[in-house]
């Protein structure tokens, strides 16, 4: 009874209260994980030919097939191209929300933003297939005014609808972790650069950005990862773009090779764990990953 | 003395309800797993799984059923497409009935998914077309796998009249100047419209350099290509919508429908080449109450449900009886055509080198 005693006694309090959400994730989160990481090293073939039988080969082939190759290129970089596009629109309205709006303000307009994120994501990228195809509102819009004589093509399921898509859901998702960065920065910081004789300009490049990073870095986490595995803006945008996403969808559905689809999903795991090391090393925010 | 005597019982008590309450948590978990598990197995011996297209599922067609046999409890699975039915059921799904078409059916035979049928048990059976009886996919080693329930053509061609005047042969879709063309993204249709514009008379035989050219073909033509479309619902919208003219890959239906709702399309199958379809109820292993089985699919193949589908989702029905009660206007309209037509098209079936085609196809759609 006594040792029973002693041995409850020595549980942290903090491992007791995990217990729920430890059985929760393992049950829902860990044996799935386990279970793609197992399937991507089995032998597999189109139209669920599965051989449990230990290979590196799919690994190997999304590294060095062209396709997989080319694909997962490409799709980094158009990943990085909205990341870089939306951190341009974001940080100046987040700027200004954080430091020239007065009292709450700036915060009641970032809940307005954050609205939309509410409606079901699908019914949003549907919403500008209606503005962006050939009778849309943006065509319709510029024939009428007799801007154009024929409807824009580029705009509706191309790659760059996908990038328009994409800016716009991901919007908030920058502006947010921006704002929240920004409001944090004392005021005193800038009283004391202004006092010490430093010009607006130099103000934001030493102070202002640099201390803004880990939103940046934040937005990154929120954007550029998701991106890199989005498969229902180029499904249903993009035309015949064909992403990462698409690739391991169709890997998994239509195709039927689990086992190059789950090394694939594991590849991109890794890879995107691995750049979001890097920026938030580079960004000075150690304490995330210690 | 007193401080620690009074502070123990204290902390003893809080953490005694915090492991009670993660007690609970891990026991409401149990007891939820362990009462579906024996959901699935006390269920009602009338019980039926249907793991089957949204089609089947309509109130149209369920509701009289269960008002026919009340003492059947239908459960309705749906999938989207025949490789998600077969990855679903690969990954251990349990159901009674299934509803595959002649192209994936041999795959479910070789997979042991699927049980004989024995036709004496269905009562209507005598009344479908001799020729869907007979047909030689739905029989391996004299047994029956597959019930036929409706058949059409599809890899045929809609397109809007109002946007292009005419279309004669199959290399006019890779050729227009606009971005305009919709390919059903499914790699036998695909490659085998591919093949058809390249000359070819008959696609499934393709070799590995055959699958080259046509990749290669689809690479020089792909201005043309707008998007390969998932299906016939996605494509319909996209051609009403505009952004779209052509529709490669869909069946005579999708014309119909467009032309109802005021768009002017036409359906051809360009140098009469097309594939017909033909699909039915099959009967999994895992089922486990084969009177309801044959109950449903009976039900499947009577006239009333069949004259609905013929109708109102322009099948051609299996059963003779219905067919002959299809309006001959409705049949022209809508293009539906004889199952004596699917001996004249090529049958959608599964190519011996399957994977290069999927592989090659990959290749095209990722361009």
């Amino acid at each position: 009874m006594n040792r029973l005693r002693s041995l409850r006694w020595r549980i942290p309090i903090y491992v007791l209260y995990s217990i729920p959400s430890i059985v929760y994730l393992t049950i829902f989160f860990y044996i799935p994980i386990m279970m793609i990481i197992v399937y991507s090293f089995w032998q597999g073939g189109p139209l669920y030919k599965i051989v449990r039988v230990f290979t590196l080969e799919n690994y190997v082939r999304f590294f060095t097939d062209e396709l997989s190759r080319n694909v997962l290129i490409w799709t980094n970089l158009l990943a990085l191209l909205i990341f870089g596009i939306v951190i341009i629109i974001a940080y100046p309205i987040a700027y200004f929300l954080a430091r020239m709006m007065k009292g709450e303000t700036g915060l009641k307009i970032i809940l307005l933003i954050l609205i939309p994120l509410e409606m079901n994501y699908l019914i949003r990228i549907f919403a500008w297939r209606n503005i962006l195809g050939e009778s849309g509102l943006i065509n319709s819009t510029l024939l009428s005014l007799g801007v154009i004589n024929e409807p824009l093509t580029m705009l509706f399921h191309s790659i760059y609808a996908i990038v328009i898509v994409a800016i716009h859901n991901d919007l908030p998702y920058a502006i947010f972790p921006l704002y929240i960065t920004l409001k944090s920065i004392p005021r005193s910081l800038y009283e004391a650069a202004m006092d010490l004789g430093s010009n607006r300009l130099s103000v934001f490049f030493r102070i202002t950005l640099p201390l803004s990073l880990p939103g940046v870095a934040i937005a990154f986490l929120f954007i550029y990862i998701p991106t890199v595995g989005e498969f229902a803006i180029p499904a249903l945008v993009g035309g015949k773009t064909y992403l990462l996403g698409n690739l391991i969808t169709r890997g998994f559905l239509d195709i039927g090779n689990w086992p190059f689809a789950s090394a694939a999903t594991m590849s991109i795991l890794v890879l995107t764990l691995i750049a979001m090391f890097v920026v938030f090393k580079l960004t000075g925010m150690r304490w995330l990953y210690r | 003395m007193r401080l620690i005597s009074t502070s123990s019982p204290r902390r003893s008590s809080g953490l005694s309800r915090i492991i009670l309450v993660s007690i609970i948590v891990i026991a409401l978990i149990l007891v939820t797993v362990l009462a579906y598990s024996l959901t699935t197995l006390t269920r009602p011996p009338q019980k039926l799984v249907a793991f089957v297209w949204e089609d089947f599922t309509v109130p149209e067609v369920v509701n009289p059923l269960r008002e026919k046999y009340p003492q059947l409890t239908l459960e309705n699975s749906i999938f989207t497409s025949q490789q998600e039915m077969l990855a679903k059921l690969k990954g251990g799904f349990k159901a009674d009935v299934v509803s595959p078409c002649i192209d994936y059916l041999p795959t479910l035979i070789d997979l042991n998914l699927l049980q004989p049928i024995d036709p004496s048990r269905l009562k209507n059976w005598d009344k479908l077309f001799k020729s869907l009886r007979d047909y030689p996919e739905i029989w391996r080693d004299g047994k029956l796998y597959m019930i036929p329930t409706a058949f059409g053509i599809q890899a045929g061609i809609t397109y809007r009249k109002d946007k292009i005047s005419e279309i004669q042969n199959w290399m006019d879709i890779f050729t227009l100047k606009e971005r305009r063309t919709l390919i059903l993204k499914d790699p036998r249709i695909g490659i085998a419209m591919g093949a058809w514009a390249l000359g070819y008379e008959y696609p499934w035989n393709l070799t590995r350099g055959d699958l080259e050219r046509v990749k290669s073909f689809y690479r020089e033509h792909r201005d043309a290509i707008l998007k390969f479309y998932e299906s016939d619902i996605e494509g319909r919208e996209l051609l009403a919508s505009g952004d779209a003219w052509i529709l490669a890959g869909s069946g005579p239906a999708q014309a119909y429908w467009l032309r109802s709702e005021g768009i002017d399309a036409e359906f051809t199958l360009p140098e009469g080449r097309g594939i017909g379809w033909l699909c039915g109820l099959s009967i999994l292993k895992t089922s486990n109450n084969l009177e309801a089985a044959y109950t449903y699919i009976d039900y499947f193949i009577s006239e009333e449900p069949q004259l609905y589908y013929a109708n109102e989702w322009l099948y051609g029905p299996s059963n003779a009886e219905a067919f002959k009660k299809v309006s001959p206007e409705k049949i022209i309209e809508s293009g539906m055509v004889s199952p004596e037509v699917l001996s004249q098209v090529l049958p959608l079936i599964e190519p011996e080198n399957i994977d290069e085609w999927i592989e090659i196809w990959e290749e095209i759609v990722a361009g």
